[in-house]
C-alpha cells in the first residue's frame, strides 16, 4: 500500500496496487467464481481495492443479511466484526449493521436515489438528454430546448460558438494516447519517441473527399481558433448517419500545446487542442465539453 | 573504342614513360614499356589483398588464419571493398591499354585446339601465328574482365545490402564466390606461367625486356612484327652460332657468370 | 552478451564444435505471444529499450500509431500495427509484437562468417556477440524476417537477445514482465507451445476465429517465439510476417557443401602446376643456352655492355 512517509514510490496513483510483492496483478487469470454470480475476484486487478461491486453492502439487508442466500456478496460477520464475503466490501469493514451506516456511502443520506434532490443536480430531479452546445442536429427529444438550459458558459470573446450553416459540419472530439499523459509526458524522451508529434485522426471517407493523404498537414478550425497538426488517415472512424445525413467526425488527442524536450523543437502544435473545444461547463460536475463540438478542416 | 580512349591512353604511356628508364641490352627486345609495368603491378598491388581478404571471409576454415594478416576481422571486412575498388580502377586502364593486343582472332581459335600439346610440351616451339599475346593469356585476360564485371556488379549490393536487398545480396554471394574461385585458380596458373613455366618471362615485367630467342620461340608472329625479321631462320642462325662457339671455345670469351 | 549460465551450442564461422554442441541439459525457452489480447500499449517496448539502456532517436509520424517503420539497430521490439478490414465490412486493427524470432535453425547464423559473431545457446536463445562482428551485414540477407539492424557508426548489427542476460539469471524477459494484459508469456518450449495450440483451439471453438492457429514455422525448424494469430493462413497481414520464411540457398546449401569443395578444387591448381613444373619441365627459350643458363626465371644474364636505352 502506498505510505505517506516517503518508503513508497508511486508513479500515478490511479495504479496503485496494480503491482504488489506478489506480481502484477492485473497479469492474474484465477478463474474462480466462488458466489456462482460471475464475479472472478481474482481475474486482473480492480481498482482501487480490487472491488468488484460498488454498493456491495446493499446486496444485504439493516441487519447484514444478504437479501438472497442464494446470491451473496459480502455479509456481516457478528463473531468477527466484521463484513466478510466473496468480494471487499464497498463500505466501512468494521462498521456494524446497527450503527445503520448507508450503504450508498458516497451519498450523504446513504442510500440510493430514485430521483435527485432539488439542491444535488442543477439541472433537475431526473437525468435528460440535451444535445452538446454545438451539435450537427438539434435535440429530437424537444429541439425547443436542444442544450442544457443552466450549462455554465463564459461572456470572453472567445466564447463563441459555431453551427453548421457557418460551415462547422464536422464533429470533433478530444481524447488522450496511451503513450502520452497531459502536458507533461513531452518532457521524457521515451514517450517522446513512441508518439513524436501531434496529429488528427481522419476517416478515409472524409480524407478522400479532400484528396489528403496521411501525413499531410491540416488545418482544423472552430469558432474560437485553428489548430494545425499532421493527419493520420484512418479506417477506424466511420462515417455516421445522423438525420439522414452522413456526417464525419475527426479526433484529436490532447498532449501537445506547450513546449517540450529539444527532440520535439519546432514538430509540435503550439496552440492546445483545448482552443477548438467550448468552454461550455456541465452544471453539476463542471467538466467542460471537451468530447463533442462542431470544426471545419481543411488542407494546411 | 574511340579515339578518345586511345589519346587518353597514349598520354598516359608517354607521362609515364618520361620517368622512366628501359634498358634493352643485346639480344633482347622491348616487350613491356613502363606504363604497362606500372599498371600491371598496381594492379596486382590491389588484387593480392583483395583476393586474400575475400577469402578470409570465404569460409570459416580460412577467416582464423587470413583475418590476422588484415587486422581482424572488421578490418578485413572494411578494406576488401577499398583493395577491390583500386583493382577495378587500375584494371580499367590496364583493360584500355590492353584491349588491341587481347582481341581475339581465328587463330586464337586455332591455338585453343592445340591447349593439350601446348599444356604436355610436345613441342619446343609456338605456332608461327602466336603472336604478342597467346591464346591462353588472353583468355585469362577476358576472365578477368568478367570476373571484374561479376565482382562489382555483386559486390556494391554485398556493400550496400540494406539498400539492395536480401535476394540481390544473396545472389550476389554466390556470384561473388564463383568469380573469386575463377580468379584463384586463373591466378596460380598466371603465377605458374610468368615464373617457373616459362623461363625468362618474369623479366619482361620487371625490366620490361625479354631476349629474342624468347621471342621467337614463343611470340614468333610478334618477333616478325617487331624485328622484321623471320623467326625461324634467326633460330637457325642462333643454333648455328652455339655449335661455332661450343667447336671453337678460345674464340670467345667466356660468359661472365 | 553471454552469461556464464549459458552454454552455446552453435557459433557462427566456427570450425569445430562448440562447447555446448550435443549436450542438453536445460530446457529450450520460447516466449508465447497472443496477438489477439495484446492491446498495443508499448509497455513491452519501453521495458525492452530501459532494459538495454538503449539511446533515444528521434522518430517522426508516418500515419500510423506504429512507433516506427521497423525495428532499430537501437529499437529491437516494434508493435506493427495494420488495420485489416474483413469482408463484410468490419474493420480488425491487427497488433503484432515484432521482434527476433529466435529461429531453430538461424539464418543469420547461417550466414554469418565471423567467428563467434552469431551464437546459438542450448536453450534456444540466438545471441550477437558484437565484438566479433565484423559488420558485413550478410546476417541482414540470410534473416527472413528483417530483424538484424546495422549501426554505421560502430560497425555492428543489433537486434532482441531474449533478455539472454536475465534469462541466463532465471528470470524472465524484461518484455514479458511488463505486460499488463498477459498476452506476453515465457517458458518452455513445449509448455508454450501446448497453451499456444490450446489458446488457438479455445479462439476456433470459441470465439468465431475459424483460422485462428500457431505460428511457429517449421520451415526454419520453428522458433523460439511463437505468436497466437487469429488467421495463421494470413500471416503476412500482421504487418509482413512471412508465411513460408526461408534460408536464401546461398547461406545453406552452397555455403556449406559446395564453397568448401570448390574451395579444396581450386587450390589443386598448386600441386598440379608444381607437379607439372616436376614432370613435363618448363618451355626453355630455343635454343637452350648451355652450362651457363639459370633455369628458372631469368635466362642468360645480359652479354656484353648494354645495347641501348629507351625512355620508355
Amino acid at each position: 500500500m502506498l505510505k505517506d512517509d516517503g518508503s513508497t514510490l508511486c508513479g500515478n496513483w490511479l495504479y496503485s496496487g496494480s503491482w504488489t510483492e506478489a506480481g502484477a496483478m492485473s497479469q492474474r487469470r484465477g478463474t474462480d467464481d466462488p458466489s456462482g454470480l460471475g464475479v472472478y475476484p481474482n481475474w486482473a486487478w480492480s481498482w482501487p481495492a480490487n472491488r468488484r461491486v460498488m454498493y456491495n453492502r446493499a446486496s444485504c439487508d439493516p441487519s447484514g443479511k444478504p437479501w438472497d442466500a442464494e446470491r451473496r456478496q459480502i455479509w456481516w460477520n457478528e463473531p468477527a466484526g466484521r463484513w466478510v464475503g466473496v468480494d471487499v466490501p464497498d463500505f466501512k469493514a468494521d462498521s456494524a449493521p446497527k450503527d445503520h451506516m448507508g450503504p450508498f456511502i458516497m451519498n450523504p443520506e446513504g442510500i440510493g436515489r430514485l430521483f435527485g434532490p432539488l439542491a444535488a443536480f442543477q439541472d433537475g430531479p431526473f437525468p435528460e438528454f440535451y444535445e452538446p452546445i454545438e451539435s450537427p442536429i438539434l435535440n429530437p427529444l424537444h429541439p425547443k430546448q436542444s442544450t442544457n438550459p443552466v450549462v455554465q458558459k463564459f461572456k470572453t470573446p472567445l466564447d463563441k460558438y459555431g453551427s453548421p450553416s457557418e460551415g462547422y459540419t464536422v464533429i470533433c472530439t478530444t481524447y488522450r494516447l496511451t503513450e502520452h499523459y497531459h502536458y507533461w509526458t513531452k518532457n521524457n524522451p521515451m514517450n517522446v519517441e513512441l508518439v513524436p508529434e501531434p496529429f488528427v485522426e481522419i476517416p478515409v471517407e472524409l480524407a478522400g473527399e479532400m484528396g489528403l493523404s496521411g501525413g499531410e498537414r491540416v488545418k482544423v478550425s472552430s469558432a474560437r481558433g485553428a489548430y494545425i497538426a499532421k493527419a493520420m488517415v484512418t479506417r477506424r472512424i466511420r462515417p455516421m448517419l445522423i438525420d439522414g445525413k452522413k456526417t464525419y467526425q475527426i479526433g484529436i488527442p490532447i498532449h501537445w500545446g506547450y513546449r517540450g524536450i529539444a527532440e520535439d523543437a519546432g514538430r509540435t502544435a503550439l496552440t492546445s487542442a483545448n482552443l477548438l473545444s467550448p468552454t461550455v461547463i456541465d452544471p453539476n460536475a463542471y467538466t467542460p465539453e471537451f468530447k463533442g463540438f462542431l470544426v471545419k478542416i481543411e488542407k494546411a | 573504342m574511340s579515339t578518345a580512349v586511345d589519346r587518353f591512353d597514349e598520354a598516359a604511356r608517354a607521362k609515364v614513360g618520361a620517368h622512366a628508364r628501359t634498358t634493352i641490352h643485346r639480344d633482347e627486345l622491348l616487350r613491356h614499356p613502363a606504363y604497362t609495368r606500372v599498371l600491371h603491378w598496381c594492379v596486382a598491388a590491389c588484387f593480392v589483398p583483395a583476393l586474400l581478404s575475400g577469402f578470409a571471409v570465404y569460409s570459416p576454415c580460412l577467416y582464423r588464419w587470413v583475418t590476422p594478416l588484415f587486422g581482424g576481422g572488421p578490418m578485413t571486412r572494411l578494406l576488401h571493398p577499398w583493395f577491390s575498388l583500386g583493382f577495378v580502377v587500375f584494371f580499367t586502364l590496364q583493360f584500355l591499354n590492353w584491349l588491341q593486343p587481347m582481341s581475339w582472332t581465328p587463330d586464337d581459335r586455332r591455338w585453343m585446339r592445340r591447349l593439350k600439346q601446348y599444356v604436355s610440351n610436345d613441342e619446343p616451339f609456338e605456332p608461327e601465328y602466336v603472336d604478342f599475346f597467346n591464346a591462353g593469356q588472353k583468355v585469362y585476360f577476358w576472365a578477368i574482365v568478367v570476373s571484374a564485371i561479376l565482382f562489382l556488379a555483386s559486390g556494391i549490393p554485398m556493400w550496400f545490402p540494406v539498400t539492395f536487398g536480401r535476394i540481390l545480396v544473396s545472389i550476389g554471394y554466390v556470384l561473388h564466390d564463383l568469380a573469386g574461385l575463377v580468379m584463384l585458380v586463373g591466378f596460380i596458373v598466371h603465377i605458374y606461367e610468368g615464373t617457373a613455366a616459362e623461363p625468362g618471362t618474369f623479366q619482361s615485367m620487371t625490366r620490361g625486356t625479354v631476349e629474342k630467342r624468347w621471342a621467337w620461340t614463343h611470340h614468333p608472329a610478334w618477333y616478325r612484327r617487331a624485328t622484321g625479321r623471320d623467326p625461324r631462320a634467326d633460330y637457325a642462325d642462333a643454333v648455328a652460332r652455339q655449335a661455332r662457339s661450343a667447336a671453337a671455345p678460345d674464340q670467345h670469351p667466356p660468359r661472365p657468370s | 552478451m553471454p552469461t556464464g549460465m549459458l552454454q552455446i551450442r552453435q557459433i557462427s564461422g566456427h570450425v569445430g564444435s562448440a562447447p555446448g554442441a550435443g549436450v542438453q541439459r536445460e530446457e529450450e525457452v520460447c516466449k508465447y505471444i497472443d496477438v489477439t489480447t495484446c492491446i498495443g500499449c508499448k509497455a513491452c517496448e519501453v521495458a525492452c529499450v530501459e532494459w538495454n539502456d538503449m539511446p533515444f532517436q528521434q522518430t517522426t509520424f508516418d500515419n500510423t500509431y506504429q512507433t516506427m517503420p521497423a525495428t532499430a539497430w537501437n529499437y529491437w521490439n516494434l508493435i506493427k500495427f495494420n488495420e485489416q478490414p474483413r469482408e463484410d465490412g468490419t474493420l480488425q486493427w491487427l497488433m503484432r509484437k515484432d521482434q527476433c524470432m529466435h529461429c531453430e535453425d538461424p539464418g543469420c547464423l547461417r550466414a554469418c562468417p565471423a567467428d563467434g559473431a552469431i551464437v546459438q545457446y542450448t536453450n534456444g536463445i540466438v545471441d550477437f556477440q558484437q565484438e566479433n562482428c565484423i559488420g558485413c551485414q550478410y546476417c541482414v540477407s540470410g534473416c527472413p524476417f528483417d530483424i538484424p539492424k546495422f549501426n554505421g557508426t560502430t560497425k555492428k548489427v543489433y537486434k532482441c537477445t531474449l533478455c539472454s542476460d536475465r534469462v541466463g539469471q532465471g528470470l524472465e524477459p524484461a518484455c514479458i514482465k511488463s505486460c499488463p494484459t498477459g498476452c506476453l508469456k515465457f517458458g518452455t518450449k513445449a509448455d508454450m507451445r501446448a497453451l499456444a495450440d490450446s489458446r488457438a483451439r479455445q479462439l476456433r471453438e470459441h470465439s468465431g476465429f475459424p483460422n485462428a492457429g500457431v505460428y511457429d514455422p517449421p520451415s526454419i525448424g520453428g522458433t523460439h517465439v511463437i505468436y497466437v494469430l487469429h488467421d495463421v493462413t494470413h500471416p503476412e497481414r500482421y504487418g509482413g510476417l512471412p508465411a513460408n520464411p526461408t534460408i536464401p540457398p546461398a547461406f545453406t546449401i552452397w555455403k556449406r557443401v559446395a564453397k568448401p569443395i570448390a574451395l579444396a578444387l581450386a587450390l589443386l591448381a598448386a600441386p598440379v602446376a608444381f607437379f607439372h613444373y616436376v614432370m613435363e619441365g618448363p618451355k626453355e627459350p630455343q635454343p637452350p643456352s648451355g652450362p651457363f643458363s639459370t633455369g628458372f626465371g631469368e635466362s642468360a644474364p645480359p652479354s656484353g655492355p648494354a645495347e641501348r636505352e629507351v625512355p620508355r
